[in-house]
């Protein structure tokens, strides 16, 4: 496979300008996680000393092997919800390797409001479980919860990916064969006694972990009876008389100790098999990306300089090289597993299209996983491209994307908007993940293009009561328009609504794709199959 | 007890001097046999026997200590001979006198000598009868109206002790005659106190002080010569840890006079065989203490620096031998130290320590004595000693280098061992100096301790062993590479 | 979560990774790749990329003996189970082990007996010395796991107390 040769001027002003807005764009990211993961008002951390608790993050590094990845999902999820007060939505989630093997971690964050469920919150989980699912991962709970938060309930309790996903995945997940653990650090109390209870193991701690439809509290509402949290729900009741959990602990680390020796028990899923081959660097410094990506996403550049610092050895065999130039489809190799990448160089018109929706079937054929580079605005609109067929087209793209049968991949690079979304495989598509880049956007279109959409109808409207407007006045319609729709197109917004799985500083890509391939093959590839492609 | 001459000799012991008497009795062409208990199969020194008979008891060491039951089987197998070794039966009156009985040969003293010099109060009265020096002391049940003078006739340091006493309680030492009473009225209401009995005692105090002692040989003929010196100060726990020869203590007036004195009192109890009279030395003064009516564990310094084999002798005494040589005869050349390995761990306050010996190799070129093996087993059921190196040198310092390098050569694995210890204690300056006393080793204990490990050594012993346990090889197998590849990445 | 390997009864705690050609060790902050070269005889050289440290091996289940530059190193590995649950108490109230080796000298106790903090449970003698083993808490005696006269290991389980679970 060549490798691709980078006409990237690593001196010029231009990429020391990209260069030094992207790293700051990074390192935002990075002081946002930092505080999300680690600053904790000092009366919630005086709070878990004193419950003789280990604070959440210490428990997730003690049940990981030591010297391994751990890829977490939707870090700042929930950042621009609740007023932040749910950083991370409360949650941490994540793949991680638990002695060797793969596993799907959900751990409640009980630094923060007692891990109490918000609305994102059971978002969170719900996907964690999702991704166990389609990755047939196991899973491994990490409960300390004081169960949902009760003035949002309608927002996370009725509806069909509210609360009850997550017991219906739990469910699913132990049907397929897929084992699951629950370690119980803390009270797991209404629904949240469920978690354990639907594990196929469970861990409970003495003194610290209890389950219990109702506590004691509500035990002496309903009924009267007085009890302790021990009688009601404690290690020693549940281990010896109700058999609702498995196994006492004596402490957070002994808990955690047997967790790692349960999964150690468990007989890992045989991979699924495809090319891959001995793992090579990218030739060119990843770091490089900071200088490619443009300050303006809407300047143009060549996401072949993207691929050639995230691929091994920078090689890339390109398909169709002259055909339908703006989709750049071919075949690379992401930590040795070979992947059919589609990425976008300017807008997708018909040819570009249709060479899509044929590599995607090529890729399906020979079982290879696709990766999405989004840089997208959407579909060419306009007379001739409606009479050449371009809907027509984009629908055998879309047909494409939404039957493929290998795993799919999704990085929003740039920035992904309109119908461009579908054909590159956006959320809805169920790529098995999906990571935005801190620069990047998404929104049914451009800012710009939505804020004079919307400006315009309202200026319409001051114009029809005969009233002629200022550029001043026009700009005080318009400028809150776009600031409020910038806000909600970012990549902060839509991970904060979890949209995607978290945003990724590019540099961590390959790593981050590395984790998710590997992941992907403990599902096995179904046989190609496809709906019916309008020709 | 007539002498006369044997070919078999049954060594009544086990361990590294069972090995040591069975190495010189073949060597002389004679028949080696030895009893064994069960606990001991397998060992060396059965190994090399020519004859090893099994021998039982309530506990192991109840059977060595069965008499009638060795004499018993040594009849059965025509031994002529029987070598005690040392500790168990060794000095033992009785039992010299069964062997004699049996019409065997006890290798060893005569029944009277090991009875003379088997009571403290009668061999300390003997040696002061005939004018050797003994410690000067006063009991206050002689006399006890006089007992404040006769402590003060003592002399300072003067060190006054409840007659009940043990443990150092009740101990006050003076230094200051003008304070003996009131420090006498002390000790004796800290004795009634913690003994509930006030009588005293009193002897002369001797600081900082040094065990040495003489190697004697006496013939049926009446010849006696001393050996020279060895001086055992090295002590934890009232054991010897560490002896050698010459001491680095003497004058050459005082290792004269002493080597005389104990030649001297070997010749008024009309002693035969091997013994040993042990001194108690201080600012210039020695003291008789006992006699040791035995083959010493620490007798290899000796021989290494006399040339003499020991066991030799005392067999040829034993078979009526002369000695054939006088004191003018006996030359002491260059220095030689043992180091007793024992199975304790020296951070523990020197408890001992038990396990299988999974690795042995003792150093090349250097004697070694020892009673163990690859495969053996070091239990709770004898003395925790498991060998003795025992290095010769031109001088002093050569010996010491020549004993750190020995030890530091000697791979025992399984059991904990007072190696390390001994290199330190070798390594210290006073040691080196030669400046020591019987309490030093209580006075340094930083020597007990292992110094904290250094990183890159702990990294090389940590690897290794991280390498060599199933369940931590089995966890790093069980990561993928590329996870392994990926490190502690966290996006 | 960490394997924990005491050196010499001094507890550590280490990880062994794999990489691309072996194995590499991780204490602490130290990364260091491991190889370790083993002959017939237990002779055996660690390699540690930039050393090739000379030393003898002796393996005896979850105990490794190693001689290197004349010292003895007794490394013992603990499951990481075991290890949090004695951390944590667990049960070691209840179980009275031996200080040091020795044989059993006098047994006043016997299984079923009430005893009172500070009661002696057994008497044993090592090094020429005797030694009572107390009773850590008041208790039923569960066990007396040697008789007279029996040797026993350091470490050994003498005496185990009904636990006071429920």
């Amino acid at each position: 496979m060549a490798r691709i040769l980078s006409t990237i001027d690593t001196s010029s002003e231009i990429f020391r300008a990209n260069s030094a807005h992207n790293k700051g764009l990074a390192e935002e990211l990075r002081g946002r996680q930092q505080a999300v993961r680690h600053e904790r008002p000092q009366r919630d951390l005086d709070r878990l000393a004193r419950q003789n608790k280990m604070y959440p993050r210490d428990r997730l590094e003690a049940l990981l092997d030591p010297g391994t990845p751990f890829l977490e999902f939707s870090t700042l999820a929930a950042n621009m919800a609740y007023d932040g007060d749910a950083p991370g939505a409360g949650q941490i989630s994540g793949i991680g390797i638990v002695a060797g093997q793969e596993v799907v971690i959900h751990a409640d964050d009980s630094s923060i409001k007692g891990g109490a469920w918000y609305p994102l919150s059971v978002k969170k989980i719900v996907r964690a479980l999702d991704i166990a699912i389609e990755n047939r991962l196991p899973m491994i709970h990490l409960c300390d919860s004081a169960g949902g938060y009760l003035q949002l309930q309608r927002e996370l309790f009725a509806d069909r990916y509210y609360a009850g996903r997550i017991f219906r995945n739990q469910s699913i997940l132990s049907k397929m064969g897929v084992p699951q653990l629950a370690v119980v650090l803390g009270h797991c109390t209404a629904g949240g006694a469920y978690i354990p209870a639907l594990s196929d193991y469970s861990v409970i701690v003495r003194g610290t972990g209890a389950i219990f439809l109702g506590g004691p509290p509500l035990v002496k509402a309903a009924t009267g009876e007085i009890v302790t949290v021990e009688e009601l729900g404690g290690a020693d009741m549940h281990t010896t008389v109700s058999g609702t959990a498995d196994y006492p602990a004596a402490s957070e680390a002994h808990a955690l100790a047997l967790a790692r020796e349960i999964v150690g028990s468990w007989t890992p899923a045989e991979k699924t098999v495809v090319d891959r081959i001995a793992p090579e660097a990218p030739h060119y410094d990843p770091e490089e990306l900071y200088g490619i990506l443009p300050r303006d996403s809407r300047t143009a550049f060549d996401m072949r300089e993207l691929i050639a610092r995230i691929v091994d050895g920078s090689r890339f065999h390109e398909y169709q090289p002259a055909y339908g130039t703006t989709l750049i489809c071919g075949y690379a190799r992401i930590w040795g597993y070979k992947v059919g990448i589609l990425a976008n160089n300017g807008v997708l018109f018909n040819d570009s299209s249709l060479k899509g929706a044929h590599f995607i079937q090529l890729c399906d054929k020979n079982r290879t996983p696709l990766l999405f580079l989004q840089n997208i605005t959407g579909f060419m609109v306009g007379k001739e491209y409606e009479r050449r067929g371009i809907s027509k087209d984009g629908a055998k793209l879309i047909m494409a994307v939404s039957g493929a049968s290998v795993p799919k991949f999704t990085i929003n690079c740039n920035g992904a908007f309109g119908a461009g979304v579908y054909g590159m495989s956006g959320r809805a598509f169920d790529p098995r993940f999906l990571f935005s880049w801190p620069g990047s956007g998404t929104s049914v279109m451009g800012a710009e293009q939505a804020a004079n959409v919307l400006s315009e109808v309202k200026i319409r409207q001051l114009e029809r009561e005969g009233r002629t407007l200022s550029e001043a006045e026009i700009a005080a319609i318009r400028d809150p328009v776009l600031e409020n729709y910038k806000h909600e197109q970012s990549a902060y917004y839509a991970t904060s609504e979890i949209w995607d799985d978290g945003i990724l500083d590019p540099v961590d890509t390959r790593n981050a794709l590395g984790m998710c391939i590997s992941a992907s093959l403990n599902a096995p590839i179904d046989p190609p199959h496809y709906g019916v492609f309008r020709l | 007890m007539t002498p006369q001459s044997f070919t078999s000799v049954l060594v009544a012991n086990r361990g590294e001097i069972a090995v040591r008497i069975l190495r010189t009795v073949q060597a002389l062409g004679m028949e080696g046999m030895l009893v064994y208990h069960a606990a001991d199969a397998g060992s060396p020194a059965v190994r090399m026997a020519d004859r090893a008979i099994e021998i039982t008891g309530i506990t192991p060491v109840a059977a060595y200590l069965d008499a009638a039951q060795i004499i018993a089987k040594a009849s059965a197998a025509g031994a002529q001979a029987i070598h005690p070794g040392y500790g168990f039966l060794s000095e033992n009156a009785e039992f010299a006198k069964a062997v004699a009985a049996a019409g065997m040969v006890f290798v060893g003293p005569t029944p009277d000598a090991i009875e003379l010099m088997g009571d403290k109060v009668r061999a300390r009265n003997f040696v002061e009868a005939r004018g050797f020096p003994v410690a000067p002391s006063a009991i206050e049940d002689d006399d006890p109206d006089s007992f404040v003078d006769r402590a003060r006739r003592v002399g300072t340091p003067l060190l006054i002790k409840p007659s009940a006493g043990g443990g150092g309680k009740g101990m006050r030492i003076v230094r200051d005659l003008a304070v003996l009473e009131a420090e006498i009225e002390r000790a004796r209401s800290e004795g009634l106190r913690y003994f509930g009995d006030g009588r005293l005692y009193a002897e002369r105090y001797v600081e900082k002080p040094r065990h040495i002692e003489v190697q004697v040989l006496g013939d049926a003929h009446g010849t006696v010569v001393h050996l020279f010196e060895r001086e055992c100060s090295i002590q934890r726990r009232f054991q010897k840890v560490v002896e050698e020869s010459p001491s680095p203590g003497l004058t050459p007036e005082e290792r004269a006079r002493i080597c005389d004195v104990a030649a001297g009192i070997a010749r008024a109890a009309n002693y035969r065989n091997a013994g040993t009279v042990e001194f108690i030395y201080g600012a210039g003064e020695f003291y008789f203490l006992e006699m040791n009516t035995r083959l010493q564990v620490e007798h290899p310094v000796t021989e290494e620096v006399t040339g003499i084999d020991l066991v030799a002798e005392q067999l040829r005494i034993a078979m009526g031998a002369p000695l054939g040589y006088g004191q003018d005869d006996v030359r002491v050349r260059g220095h030689a130290i043992e180091v007793r390995l024992y199975a304790e761990d020296s951070a523990r306050d020197f408890s001992p320590t038990t396990g299988p010996i999974l690795a042995y190799r003792p150093p090349q070129g250097i004697r070694v004595d020892s009673g163990v093996a690859q495969g053996s087993v070091v239990t709770a059921s004898f003395d925790p000693m498991l060998a003795k190196v025992i290095v010769h040198g031109d001088n002093r310092e050569q010996a010491i280098e020549r004993a750190k390098q020995a030890l530091a050569d000697f791979v025992l694995l399984g059991c904990k061992t007072n190696a390390g210890f001994l290199q330190r204690l070798l390594a210290d300056p006073d040691f080196v100096a030669g400046d020591m006393h019987t309490g030093s080793i209580a006075e340094k204990p930083w020597l007990a301790q292992e110094p904290a490990l250094d990183e890159q050594r702990m990294i090389e012993v940590l690897g290794a062993a991280a390498l060599l346990l199933v369940p931590v090889r089995n966890a790093a197998d069980a990561v993928s590479l590329q996870h392994a590849a990926m490190g502690a990445w966290r996006n | 979560m960490q394997h924990h390997i005491s050196i010499n009864d001094v507890p550590h705690r280490l990880w062994l990774g794999r990489s691309a050609d072996g194995y590499v060790l991780h204490v602490g902050d130290v990364v260091a790749p491991v190889a370790l070269r083993r002959d017939a005889d237990g002779q055996s050289v660690l390699d540690t990329g930039e050393r090739q440290v000379p030393m003898v091996v002796a393996v005896d289940g979850d105990v490794i003996h190693i001689h290197l530059d004349g010292e003895a190193y007794r490394l013992a590995y603990t499951d990481a189970v075991t290890f949090h649950a004695a951390a944590a108490g667990g049960a070691a109230g209840d179980i009275v082990r031996a200080p040091m080796p020795g044989v059993v000298i006098a047994s006043p106790v016997a299984a079923g007996e009430d005893v009172a903090a500070g009661d002696t449970l057994i008497v044993i003698e090592s090094m020429k010395l005797e030694t009572a083993i107390k009773s850590p808490r008041a208790g039923i005696v569960e066990t007396v796991f040697f008789t007279l006269g029996q040797t026993f290991d350091r470490d050994a389980i003498l005496v185990k107390l009904v636990s006071e679970g429920e």
